[in-house]
């Protein structure tokens, strides 16, 4: 259940964890687990196709610099996955407001 | 060195499971980087590099997987919108429904006289088998886009035989064995590059392949057997048409499973995304 509810939302959550500046995708899948509490503890392989697609929806940029004598690909927002991830983030507030209310029994907006 | 051949081993399998993507070397690379890094900082915690090595090629999933996680992911020209992938599907679905009626058809048509006299049973029988061909074809297409594109050798000969199969049963519906050993033929690479490229690997698939040459077997074993009347032709319509039937049944079968698993794609997240 954990893993199929977080597939939905993994582009938003790599768009997040990308915002704070640039990552390779170890460092994206780390910050990821390190974020949710270790709960965000997929196969770390699975975050590459993601990456690939959200780079070539326009979301993401990605750099080639050389770490260790190793080819190391580094993933950057771009101006367009900045405006996506705001507009995910308001719809998912918005929405974990109303589920959150409707669990607690409380109306929503809260007015507490 | 054991731990570099755990991780080397690891690369050369998702690098050959990825071949069929034009940057495919830079994704082996990506994902060498990140095992070497993730076994450095294993180490670095206290365990030894092979037992290291082993756990940060578990972590990172199986290949096979993972390769087909790229297959959904657009790429030097071969991207496919989910959407298309699942129109396909259906298309599949109609066209294995038009298969079964076609086979149907003369069958049923033929239970009343035993001959192609009938016209209309004839007339319905051509549209059917033409419409159902020139679906399959579209599918064989989308198929083939979506299993990394239409180029390569592979890929051009089996749009090219989808489509001589489809001219062969449009304009001569009475040569079915013809076009349906070119369709057996076209789909036996078309199943083999969806296996190849992880894309799909149903063992069921096969059954595409076999479906019209066991077709053309049971018609050419009822004409040797003489069964049923000789029409004015000398040609024996009900080995023809219980010959096509088992061939277009068993082909429709097949091609009900392809349809149903590609309309049943999980569309990407990027999509919406995308167009924010």
């Amino acid at each position: 259940m954990k893993g199929q509810a977080l597939k939905g939302h993994l582009d938003m959550l790599v768009l997040a964890v990308l915002a704070d500046g640039p990552r390779h995708g170890y460092s994206v899948i780390e910050e990821l687990r390190h974020r949710s509490g270790e709960v965000f503890d997929l196969p770390e392989g699975t975050v590459y196709p993601v990456l690939r697609r959200l780079e070539g929806a326009g979301l993401l940029a990605s750099d080639w610099e050389e770490v260790a004598g190793r080819r190391r690909r580094t993933y950057r927002l771009t101006d367009r996955g900045a405006g996506a991830l705001a507009e995910e983030r308001s719809a998912w507030e918005g929405f974990a407001a109303a589920v959150g209310s409707v669990l607690g029994g409380a109306p929503w907006p809260s007015t507490a | 060195m054991a731990q570099h051949g755990v991780i080397d081993a690891y690369v050369a399998r998702l690098r050959a499971s990825l071949r069929w993507r034009p940057d495919a070397e830079d994704l082996a690379d990506e994902a060498e980087d990140h095992l070497r890094e993730t076994a450095a900082r294993l180490v670095r915690e206290g365990l030894d590099p092979d037992e290291a090595a082993a756990r940060a090629v578990a972590r990172f999933g199986d290949s096979t997987q993972i390769a087909h996680a790229f297959a959904t992911t657009p790429s030097g020209g071969t991207a496919m919108p989910t959407s298309v992938t699942r129109t396909c599907g259906t298309v599949g679905v109609a066209a294995a429904l038009c298969w079964l009626l076609a086979a149907l058809v003369p069958v049923v048509g033929l239970t009343e006289r035993f001959t192609w006299s009938d016209l209309a049973v004839y007339l319905a029988f051509m549209a059917l088998a033409a419409l159902a061909a020139a679906m399959t074809t579209v599918v064989v297409t989308g198929l083939l886009v979506r299993s990394g594109g239409l180029g390569g050798v592979v890929a051009a000969a089996v749009l090219l035989g989808a489509l001589a199969a489809t001219l062969s049963v449009l304009g001569v519906t009475w040569a079915w064995p013809i076009g349906g050993l070119v369709f057996a033929a076209t789909f036996a690479g078309l199943v083999w590059r969806l296996r190849s490229t992880h894309t799909r690997s149903a063992a069921t698939d096969w059954l595409a392949v076999a479906a019209w040459p066991v077709g053309v077997v049971v018609f050419v074993a009822l004409t040797r057997l003489e069964v049923g009347p000789l029409d004015e032709y000398g040609d024996r319509p009900v080995a023809y048409a219980v010959g096509f039937a088992t061939g277009a049944l068993l082909f429709a079968a097949a091609l009900l499973g392809l349809g149903t698993w590609a309309r049943s794609e999980v569309p990407a997240d990027t999509v919406a995304l995308a167009r924010t």
